[in-house]
């Protein structure tokens, strides 16, 4: 019995022994994520890691899969903006192929239910929480270089976002005669420093935010000297002054625009005609103010941008989705025009574009903004300020790398720059806010149309089809709103028919 | 069978004669099916050299000395008998099978089921064999009351989910706790061997399970390996061979390529005259122009100058002649596959040590071309008694699988149930030239796949509509999915007996599992054509260790108060290790190795732990075998919690009576059982898919060679344990010597502060979900089990065993950030005293007779009820119905006569209703996409047949399915005969000759009919109403032959 004892008391010895050390013992490990300590400490032993948070936002600009649908239509920021060329003029799905973007072109995608308006709000509010975080993590009166920058490009992107993010949710704002400024946009996140609103906002309190953060954007890369990127992947205080001309151009503040289009230009260069004909999929085209480098270790492959866009590729544009130019696009481009060759002439498929071309496994840089974009602003800007010389002089130096004999222009009015708009920056994601800043109708029904017959639509653009509902799941969860804050259904457009 | 067994046995057994003075003589006969019992061992009691056997006729003759007062029978199987001598005596012996209820497998040790105060159902090995799941999960479908089960797979080796007594969490885990021999399971459920199996015990209620509080909410089930007994060394060999198929059709889907072009020539038509306001004339041309563009291909060939569809009847042309026609259907899923399974076991022992040791072979092919599992397990367990108080044991364990599936449950294209039901009839799954309607071969001579993409060189100028660049049927063949999964168990146990009624136990275990993955698409064909192939490898290694010791006491009081106390400790450990790598451009097509290809696409690892530990106690005491009352408290720590909401209490009370017992119930003799239970306990739940919820955690992510990081888990420090509450209470009886026996029990089951995973206003940005405690829920039902003997005798016996579950799921407490009238949750209303799926949307009214359009009712500015072409969600109301069933059970009979036996087990469900999104699919009004149309389109609306509840067909309009509405939910009733089982034993006259123990034939069937409100559609999938497109069971069918010696 002696040993009974003993082995119960080693037992019950042992027993103890094991749970004594409690509290290592559910000191558990998990690391295949970063926990928040990890983080903190990461930022005080290496604190040019601070980058990370950067790139994070840049990644999130190619996150494909935000909605958790596995839909290849969601991929992130150009994916917002091929969207937008879809529910536009200048561009044709020519088959509907395996369907992405078909009701995008049908101008059916805007039910509070569907994919589309989740895609939009997710990708572009957590683009807007990203950069609210980086707001709050920095010390605004830092006098280091670095975080100076960081905030500068967190204040970009907080613009950028809801530049992007209105026009799909409310009507556009026009300064100028004060047209729907006080209808009801979007919800106005901002960093915990700052006063949020959690109903939808006005467009004009929208509007005055994005101004405010351009112009923090422009200081705070002031305040950055001696920074310099080291990607193009990362904004500079060119780009800083690009989205603030897209800014200023989108709120009429014409003098302002210029100024910024003009600044954001300095130091750029233009690429030949050859070269924009060599398939907008390199990040190192002098041209390009700021992309996304793409590599075998990021690239969406099938549900990319390029995938959607170039026909020249194995992806859906490629087997069956052709996008094509709109004939009445097409045949205002002059047959001096090289970017005339950025599409079929003739034949079976004509209009198809070959703009966009093809690296293998889909990893095209993606272009995100362009030095000849900056002209086209500027030259806009000064044609609606009365100065068509000026604006003629200003677009000489880009006309002049397109054309194979340039045209003595010397005068350009503002439908000229816009025409001159379009065809250099077709599929870049700029018809559809341009033509709703402009208040420019739908016009796809006419004579010889390419468009398919179901999205055969001319109507105004002041429409509710060229509107998506707020995502059902923000009037669910967001408290401050109820349904009477939802835009209504959209009414579907008829094609064949001037829709009134 | 054992009747005829041992027969050899006699003639090596001394007969001991020492005082011949008591001469007795009798019969053994086995009470199951009355038949004599030969080589049953005869024994005095007290004089161990006293003994005999009965023979063929189950006759004994003994000589007994004086004193003796009793003998023992005893044999293999039966469950031994002592009885007081007389001069002629005729033993029934039970068969051990039944005597295994008598003692069942519960927490932390066994119970008399007579004293066990919680609510339990016992599923014997005997039942699990005859199933011939690769999973023993899919085997309690119908079997126990209070059980549903849904399969969301079909492959071959794959899981179904169980849910005892309802949902019991709202997005934690649902499903129960699985403890092999006493220690909890975590790995795949398909590394056991269903032979090795003695028991699976369900635990239902808190009496049952509390004391496996942190982890049992969700109910408990324990498996029981089986042991050695006592006699002499017994091999039983068991082989089956069979035949494979789908068990349920697929959708009934147009085939016939005429039809489906007439119906999209047709759609065009519509399209012209109501989306583009055409004429008739425009109309036709816009149909004829457009039909061949839209379809690319064209199955037919029509004479020069001639359209496919004749434009004076919209029907094809009869001069057309067929060049080519594929059936995905038939060519993806009739083919079949072949299964085998071989067990073969050993075992045996002595009055101080048993072992058993198996070896089992599983080969199952399914019904899909690379869908495999395979199965080699190993085991061997060894129980000895070391000294009169030290008893120690061993039980290790080696299982080996390798599974070959095919991608399912997706909307990917290379998803073949999907792909093979939803592809038009006019596309085929290889390759022909346009022009001439001829097979195309690749350069081995095999017919070329078709991968829709454009094959100009074959008159095909642009991809297939549906599913470009997939064929699953070709990639099924070229790609590789694998997993490889090695499975080594250790459990090792001491048992000390201390004085004053202690017993001290200690189990340790140690599980390992190594998962190796490979998968690989082609570089052929299909998605990875262009980057030259994709490969990816993934190795896991999961191991589990777990520890626990147990002091157990008991001691009876003046022969009545009986008193058992269990103190107990345990701890789990679990560790996991990952490293995946992707790689493309492969050189060799055929050679899936990494040292094959050139380029890194990814390379991943990580690692990741959960730790647990408990305390418990446990006391119970019973007066004279009539009152019971037993109590437990529990308290654990869980490592998914912060420290400051680590550790949550659990406990239980529980009470029974056996009316039986009671002297007043003597003289009811044809009461055989009645006893009262009824229980009430608490039980938690941890089950979230994160290890350290309650931090924030990030992802990295590579930029240009740089690292990002992305937040993607918004961690919650007070989140802490889900609670539930049961209450149970029941009857138990048996009545007519047991031929009419059963269990009615009611419960009530509350889940309190349940994880959820709560979804936050998306413009906070991502994460876009927190988890947190919240929500409340009820289950409450009833349950009962019936078996019915309803004939016995010597040559008969036919049982009917019967159980049925109903039960009623309601929220009690509704999210706290969610308006508290009630909420919609996607397709479903939430709101307190409804359940969690209730349906909530559009309502269908019918079809316009005037134009064919589907009217919905909705709403108008003023908020009337109207009829509407075009419903949105605002249109979306309660529509009093639930995917949850109001009755659902099972029902089974066994019937043998001689050596017969012949045996079915079916399951049903009735109400509730599943939205049945395939049907959905196939019922659009338009064409796009080249997907095909259920054949209800044939009932269309056309201007000659107005008077139906099909909308017209209209390319373009997307009508129908725009919204969620009421049109696609169907009733998800079924009935399905799960199991029909026939056997034939041979004669033991017979197999005494070859020196064989015991033979059967057998052949049995699995998934032999499913009947549902529409074919296709297969409403176990889920609880919650929806239907993916799965893998579908297999029905198999085999024949069999087990032998022992």
């Amino acid at each position: 019995m002696k040993l009974n004892k003993l082995f119960l008391t080693l037992g019950l010895a042992g027993a103890i022994s094991f749970s004594s050390c409690s509290d290592d013992f559910f000191d558990t490990k998990q690391t295949g994520v970063v926990t928040q300590e990890d983080v903190d400490k990461v930022l005080s032993d290496k604190p040019e890691q601070l980058a990370a948070f950067v790139r994070g936002i840049q990644a999130f600009m190619i996150k494909y899969n935000i909605t958790n649908s596995n839909a290849h239509d969601d991929f992130g920021y150009l994916g917002i903006l091929h969207c937008s060329d879809m529910m536009a003029n200048d561009m044709v799905l020519v088959a509907d192929g395996s369907g992405w973007f078909m009701y995008d072109q049908n101008l059916s995608n805007g039910l509070e239910t569907y994919r589309r308006t989740r895609i939009q709000w997710y990708t572009l509010y957590s683009i807007i929480a990203k950069a609210n975080s980086m707001i709050d993590l920095l010390d605004a009166n830092s006098t280091d270089p670095t975080h100076q920058a960081y905030l500068a490009q967190a204040y970009a992107y907080r613009a950028l976002a809801y530049y992007t993010l209105v026009p799909f949710y409310q009507y556009t704002y026009q300064p100028l005669t004060g047209a729907n400024a006080s209808k009801p946009a979007v919800p106005l996140r901002l960093s915990t420093k700052e006063t949020s609103i959690e109903t939808r906002a006005t467009v004009k309190q929208v509007y005055e935010q994005m101004g405010k953060d351009v112009e923090a954007a422009i200081a705070h890369f002031e305040a950055a000297e001696g920074w310099d990127r080291d990607s193009k992947s990362f904004m500079n205080k060119n780009v800083a002054y690009g989205i603030a001309a897209r800014y200023y151009l989108y709120t009429e503040q014409w003098q302002k625009a210029a100024d910024a289009a003009s600044k954001a230009f300095a130091g750029q260069t233009l690429m030949s005609g050859k070269e924009y004909l060599d398939g907008f999929s390199d990040l190192n085209n002098a041209e390009w103010m700021w992309g996304m480098d793409i590599d075998a270790i990021n690239t969406t492959v099938y549900a990319s941008f390029f995938s959607h866009l170039s026909n020249v590729s194995p992806g859906y544009a490629g087997i069956g989705a052709y996008r094509a130019i709109s004939k009445s696009l097409y045949d205002q481009i002059d047959a001096n025009d090289m970017r005339k060759q950025a599409y079929v002439a003739s034949g079976e498929n004509q209009y198809f574009n070959l703009k966009f071309g093809y690296v293998q496994n889909f990893e095209n840089d993606l272009p995100y903004m362009r030095a000849s974009e900056m002209l086209l602003i500027k030259a806009e800007a000064e044609a609606r300020m009365g100065q068509n010389t000026q604006a003629a002089t200003t677009l000489k130096p880009l006309l002049e790398k397109r054309y194979t004999t340039a045209p003595a222009i010397t005068s350009m009015t503002a439908d000229d720059v816009m025409l001159q708009r379009r065809i250099e920056l077709w599929g870049e994601g700029f018809n559809l806010f341009d033509m709703k800043r402009t208040n420019t109708p739908m016009k796809r029904f006419y004579e010889g149309t390419n468009f398919q017959m179901a999205n055969q639509f001319n109507s105004p653009i002041e429409r509710s089809a060229f509107l998506l509902q707020l995502p059902l799941n923000e009037i669910n969860e967001n408290e401050a709103l109820t349904l009477a804050d939802q835009n209504p259904a959209p009414v579907e457009l008829t094609p064949g028919i001037e829709n009134p | 069978m054992r009747r005829l067994t041992f027969l050899l046995f006699s003639l090596f057994l001394g007969v001991g004669l020492m005082y011949a003075q008591t001469k007795v003589s009798g019969t053994v006969i086995s009470e199951e099916d009355g038949q004599p019992v030969v080589g049953a061992a005869v024994q005095a009691v007290g004089q161990a050299t006293v003994g005999t056997i009965t023979d063929y006729d189950g006759k004994f003759v003994i000589e007994l000395p004086v004193g003796v007062k009793l003998l023992r029978f005893s044999y293999v199987g039966l469950e031994p008998v002592e009885l007081p001598v007389k001069s002629v005596m005729n033993v029934r012996m039970k068969s051990s099978a039944e005597a295994l209820d008598e003692v069942m497998v519960v927490a932390y040790g066994t119970s008399k089921k007579s004293s066990f105060t919680g609510s339990a159902s016992v599923v014997s090995g005997k039942e699990l064999e005859k199933l011939q799941t690769s999973n023993i999960t899919k085997s309690l479908e119908g079997t126990v009351a209070g059980i549903q089960m849904t399969s969301s797979s079909g492959q071959p080796g794959s899981s179904a989910s169980i849910y005892v007594r309802g949902i019991g969490s709202i997005s934690a885990n649902q499903n129960p706790l699985y403890v092999v021999d006493g220690v909890p399971y975590e790995g795949s459920m398909n590394s056991i061997a269903p032979n090795d199996i003695e028991s699976m015990t369900v635990l239902k209620d808190a009496a049952a399970n509390s004391l496996y509080g942190s982890r049992g909410a969700n109910g408990v089930i324990l498996i029981t390996t089986k042991k050695g007994r006592e006699g002499k060394a017994r091999v039983t060999v068991d082989a089956r061979w069979g035949g494979n198929r789908r068990a349920n059709s697929a959708y009934d889907v147009l085939e016939n390529p005429a039809t489906y072009y007439e119906m999209t020539y047709e759609s065009l038509y519509n399209q012209g005259i109501y989306q583009g306001k055409y004429d008739p004339t425009k109309a036709t041309a816009y149909a004829q122009s457009n039909l061949l563009g839209l379809t690319v291909y064209n199955n037919y060939k029509v004479p020069e100058g001639q359209t496919l569809i004749d434009p004076s009847t919209g029907l094809l042309n009869p001069e057309a002649q067929l060049l080519y026609h594929n059936n995905w259907i038939d060519e993806a899923f009739k083919k079949g596959g072949m299964r085998q399974e071989y067990n073969v076991s050993l075992s045996g022992g002595t009055d101080k040590s048993n072992y058993y040791t198996s070896f089992g072979f599983l080969d199952d092919d399914g019904y899909v071309p690379n869908s495999k599992f395979k199965r080699y397990t190993t085991r061997m367990k060894v129980d000895q008694e070391i000294t009169k108080w030290l008893k120690a044991g061993a039980n290790l364990s080696y299982a080996n699988t390798t599974t070959n599936s095919v991608l399912e449950n997706s909307s990917q294209f290379s998803n073949i149930f999907m792909f093979a039901q939803n592809i038009a009839p006019i596309y085929p799954v290889y390759l022909y030239d346009q022009a001439t309607g001829e097979l195309i071969y690749d350069a081995q001579g095999k017919p070329r796949y078709d991968y829709g993409v454009p094959y100009p060189e074959y008159g095909i100028s642009k991809a297939r509509p549906y599913g470009s660049m997939s064929n699953p049927l070709g990639t099924m063949r070229d790609d590789t999915r694998e997993r490889k999964i090695d499975y080594v168990s250790g459990k090792a146990y001491a048992n000390i007996n201390l004085p004053v009624g202690f017993t001290f136990t200690s189990n340790i275990s140690y599980d390992l599992y190594n998962y190796n993955d490979l998968q690989f698409m082609t570089p052929l064909a299909g998605d990875a054509a262009n980057v030259n192939g994709r490969g990816s490898r993934e190795t896991r290694r999961f191991t589990s260790l777990y520890w626990n010791q147990l002091l157990n006491w008991e001691k009876t009081f003046n022969n009545v108060h009986t008193l058992k106390g269990l103190l107990g400790h345990e701890t789990t450990k679990n560790d996991w290790m990952y490293m995946s790598g992707d790689k493309s451009n492969f050189f060799d097509p055929y050679n899936p190795e990494f040292d094959n290809a050139v380029s890194i696409d990814g390379l991943t690892s990580s690692t990741e732990q959960y730790t647990q530990e408990g305390y418990f106690i446990r006391g119970e005491y019973d007066y004279d075998n009539k009152y019971y009352l037993s109590g437990s408290y529990r308290t654990d720590g869980s490592s998914k919690f912060h420290p400051d909401s680590r550790w949550g209490s659990f406990w239980s009370a529980g009470a029974s009576w056996r009316i039986n017992q009671e002297s007043w119930m003597q003289d009811a003799k044809w009461v055989d059982n009645l006893k009262l239970k009824v229980s009430y306990g608490t039980q938690g739940n941890d089950g979230l898919p994160n290890m350290q919820p309650y931090k924030d955690q990030y992802n990295v992510v590579p930029v240009s060679g740089q690292p990002g990081i992305d937040w993607v888990f918004r961690g919650n420090p007070d989140l802490t344990w889900e609670k539930s509450e049961n209450f149970n209470a029941g009857i138990e009886f048996g009545f007519f010597d047991n031929r009419l026996s059963g269990n009615v029990e009611y419960f009530i089951k509350n889940t309190r502060d349940m994880l959820y995973s709560r979804t936050l206003p998306p413009s906070d940005g991502a994460p876009f979900s927190i988890w947190v405690n919240d929500i409340d829920m009820r289950n409450n039902g009833i349950e009962f089990d019936l078996t019915g003997v309803i004939i016995k005798n010597r040559d008969w016996k036919w049982s009917v065993t019967l159980n049925g579950t109903a039960y009623k799921n309601k929220l009690t407490k509704l999210p706290s950030d969610k308006d508290p009238n009630g909420y919609q949750a996607g397709s479903y209303w939430r709101e307190k005293g409804g359940s969690l799926y209730d349906y909530y949307m559009v309502e269908f009214s019918r079809i316009d007779p005037e134009t064919g359009s589907p009217l919905f009712w909705g709403f108008d500015s003023d908020g009337n009820r109207i009829e509407k072409t075009a419903p949105s969600n605002n249109d979306a109301v309660k529509i009093g119905k639930s995917s949850l069933p109001d009755f659902f059970g099972g029902i089974s009979t066994n019937v043998s006569w001689k050596g017969f036996d012949l045996s079915l087990v079916g399951a049903f469900s009735i109400g509730g209703y599943t939205y049945d999104s395939n049907y959905a699919n196939l019922m659009q009004m338009q064409t796009r996409g080249g997907g095909n149309w259920h054949k209800d389109i044939l009932k269309r609306w056309t201007p000659d047949n107005t008077n139906t509840n099909v909308p017209r067909v209209q390319n373009g309009s997307q009508t129908m399915s725009s919204v969620t509405n009421t049109y696609f939910l169907t009733s998800s009733s079924y009935f399905s005969l799960r199991n029909v089982t026939l056997g034939y034993s041979l004669p033991s006259s017979l197999l005494n000759k070859i020196g064989v123990g015991g033979a059967r034939f057998y052949v049995v069937a699995d998934n032999v009919f499913l009947a549902t409100k529409r074919a296709g559609m297969d409403p176990r999938t889920s609880l919650s109403g929806s239907v993916g497109n799965t893998y579908a069971p297999i029905r198999t069918i085999s024949g069999g032959i087990s032998l022992n010696f």
